[in-house]
């Protein structure tokens, strides 16, 4: 493993002092509980930010609206917003696309459920991972 | 009725894999495809970009945030989309699919395994599902 010597502005005085003592009692040198600390970080997931996508905004502005008026159920958003339809189940919703799509062709339809924004997260095995061989 | 599917065994360590019929609910447009065994999947199934552009799935996005985490490391955003999977005459329902954008093959996770009755015979390289 390479190391390289850096210069970092803005630590806290008092993290440090603390951080040095802990150092000492514990035998190790600060560099190795710093690098400790950034692998642990390095571990926790990181959320970027994407590109607006208008049916989401669209999506995230009648969620917002039908919250306020005491509404449940779901929301389509169909080709960035050019349609918005409110069902009350998510068979509702497969069922009126169904019969819409029909109708007349389009590309994309977006469906949310009328609450909050959360984030949920999945476990993912290493099957899409692939290790090569013979290097 | 027993179901039986050879293991793919052109990659280096022979993987069991279930042939399955995915059907986009709005378009009844559908593909036949290969999902890969993942236990370490806790979700439903895991879908290739090829398969959301083949059966449309961009019809059937559902609004959500979604990061899939690989061992732990890594997250990456994924998109649920609905749509019906059907494992010949076993197993037929409306599921919460995701799209990963890396994934080079379709995977099958704990979600729907559990609700299978399936045994992998290795050293035949096999798959049996009753």
């Amino acid at each position: 493993m390479s190391k390289k010597s850096i210069f970092l502005r803005g630590i806290d005085e008092d993290v440090y002092r603390e951080v040095k003592l802990r150092a000492v009692l514990l035998g190790v040198s600060v560099s190795e509980i710093v690098n400790a600390a950034l692998r642990e970080w390095l571990k926790k997931p990181v959320i970027v930010k994407e590109k607006k996508d208008p049916s989401r905004e669209i999506a995230d502005s009648l969620v917002e609206k039908y919250l306020k008026e005491g509404k449940r159920g779901y929301i389509i958003v169909i080709d960035d917003g050019a349609r918005s339809l409110l069902c009350s189940s998510i068979e509702e919703a497969i069922e009126k696309l169904r019969n819409l799509y029909e109708k007349e062709k389009f590309s994309k339809a977006l469906i949310r459920k009328i609450e909050p924004r959360k984030v949920e997260f999945l476990e993912v095995g290493g099957s899409l991972l692939e290790i090569k061989r013979g290097l | 009725m027993k179901l039986r599917e050879a293991y793919n065994t052109s990659l280096h360590t022979a993987f069991p894999r279930i042939r399955a019929k995915l059907i986009n609910p709005v378009s009844r447009e559908f593909v036949e495809t290969d999902l890969y065994i993942d236990t370490g999947f806790e979700g439903t199934i895991i879908l290739t970009n090829n398969v959301r552009e083949n059966l449309k799935l961009d019809l059937t996005i559902l609004d959500e945030d979604v990061y899939a985490f690989h061992a732990g490391y890594f997250p990456s955003r994924i998109i649920p989309v609905i749509v019906i999977l059907e494992i010949n005459k076993v197993y037929r329902r409306m599921i919460k699919a995701y799209i990963h954008p890396f994934s080079k093959r379709n995977l099958v996770g704990r979600e729907v395994i559990n609700n299978l009755n399936m045994c992998l015979r290795g050293p035949e390289k096999m798959l049996e599902i009753f």
